[in-house]
């Protein structure tokens, strides 16, 4: 076998078609790929067999990435069975299961950590910043819209001047969330309520707030970067890799609770292919 | 009557990286305690001098209440916010400018003094204008306004529009001398020492 030929990589899109055969009941019995996936694809799947073991079904069947670094991360933190402060960390790749918010005085160390690792990895100040604000109010968000007594997930990844995040909750996702504000009952899809949540002001709760996401969105606003918003039966894909913004959707079969995932990169411009 | 109370955030918090709504509800009352005990109609000064990370969520939660109950008379105090990092700044900017309100910021220079006191939020030029203007006068009436502009095309009314506007959103105050009000800017410390 020729050695230079890649051996497939397992993508988001993938784990969306594996999710999607998985609903008609005919997934394989077990997909080994060699290759690492990607974080954001690796904290899908452990939400997809998180989803899937709380409805008593097997797990067996999405053991498709043993070798995959952050999945073994993730399975090493006992997500979601683990409901203490948990943190595990592998090469660059740390996996937190993240306790209550009550827990503020180890938030806000491990939110410091994460900074400091962004300037090491030479990622300016302000936009070390900017980006830490970004999974801080995402996991906020985990914390007071999930409504779920499971512990939310956040794993990153911080690379020379790269950096991916993704948290995962296994709460009520976006359209229930916000259908519980009266402003916002007439919402039908999940689609609709992900264009509603991720605009400024837009809140679940009457006293308002909402700005996490434009925080997020800001933070990743002039750089390379993708931003993928996962709940109900919508995906959104906000694409930052090009000259001019876009947000597509895609339609997927109903996975409950929300997935935020993100990566950008310094080192590659807008407008060009990687 | 000290007529400007100074408040440390990073003190009142015991922390250095506030964010989130949900942190922001949970020292809110901190933030208000330290505005009530400030005399009433004073300028409460904000200092985040030491402030590494702050979120909108957490402006949202403890700045945004705070003003807006200002602003509709229900908590006698002006607001200003101090030291505010430049590399969250924008964080700040994005709450105010949403909810359509203006804060006084400034930053901290020499021995502590509050230097280049600027307005966030949106703020229309006649308003900026006329908010220079109290500023450069430290105190001025509607008709004083209109008797030194070189805008002679604003009329005393105008100039008491403008000032009434300021008023409401808490950036000058407001009190009355015999028949007439009187407004001046609602922070008088050292502004030179950026």
């Amino acid at each position: 076998m020729n050695s230079s030929v890649e051996k497939p990589v397992l993508r988001v899109t993938d784990i969306e078609h594996f999710h999607w055969s998985l609903s008609e009941a005919d997934l394989p019995e077990s997909t080994a790929l060699d290759k690492p996936v990607s974080l954001a694809a690796a904290v899908e799947l452990a939400l997809i067999e998180a989803h899937y073991r709380t409805l008593g079904l097997s797990s067996r069947k999405f053991n498709f990435a043993p070798n995959c670094s952050v999945y073994t991360t993730i399975k090493a933190a006992n997500w979601p069975s683990s409901k203490k402060a948990n943190s595990k960390q592998t090469d660059d790749i740390v996996v937190i299961v993240l306790p209550g918010a009550e827990s503020n005085s180890w938030w806000i160390e491990q939110l410091q950590l994460l900074k400091s690792k962004l300037t090491d990895n030479l990622f300016p100040p302000r936009l070390a910043t900017a980006l830490t604000g970004g999974v801080a109010e995402m996991v906020d968000n985990a914390w007071l819209h999930s409504a779920s007594d499971q512990p939310a997930l956040l794993a990153y990844q911080v690379r020379n001047r790269r950096f991916a995040f993704s948290v995962a909750d296994m709460g009520i996702g976006i359209l229930r969330s916000l259908k519980q504000n009266p402003k916002y009952g007439w919402l039908q899809s999940s689609k609709e309520a992900i264009q509603f949540a991720v605009r400024p002001g837009v809140s679940s709760r009457l006293d308002g707030g909402g700005m996490g996401f434009t925080t997020m969105l800001k933070s990743m606003a002039d750089i390379w970067g993708n931003a993928r918003v996962r709940t109900g039966q919508a995906s959104l894909l906000i694409d930052g890799t090009q000259e001019v913004r876009t947000n597509n959707f895609i339609y997927l079969p109903q996975l409950p609770g929300l997935h935020v995932s993100v990566r950008c990169s310094l080192e590659t411009t807008r407008n060009s292919s990687r | 009557m000290k007529t400007e109370v100074r408040i440390n955030v990073r003190k009142i918090t015991d922390s250095n990286t506030l964010v989130g709504k949900i942190g922001g509800n949970r020292d809110f009352p901190k933030f208000m305690t330290a505005a009530t005990e400030a005399p009433e109609g004073s300028t409460v000064v904000f200092d985040w001098s030491g402030i590494e990370l702050a979120t909108a969520s957490y402006f949202g939660a403890t700045i945004l209440p705070l003003l807006k109950m200002s602003n509709v008379g229900q908590l006698d105090r002006y607001f200003m916010l101090v030291g505010i990092n430049p590399d969250f700044l924008d964080e700040l900017k994005l709450v105010i400018e949403f909810h359509s309100l203006a804060v006084l910021v400034g930053d901290i220079g020499r021995g502590d003094s509050v230097c280049n006191v600027r307005v966030i939020g949106k703020l229309e030029s006649p308003y900026s204008e006329t908010l220079d203007a109290i500023t450069k006068a430290t105190r001025a009436s509607a008709s004083i306004l209109h008797k030194h502009s070189k805008k002679n095309q604003i009329g005393k009314t105008g100039w008491a529009n403008r000032l009434a506007y300021l008023s409401q959103l808490r950036l000058v105050k407001k009190r009355r001398v015999g028949r007439e009000l009187v407004f001046q800017p609602i922070y008088g410390g050292d502004q030179n020492g950026c």
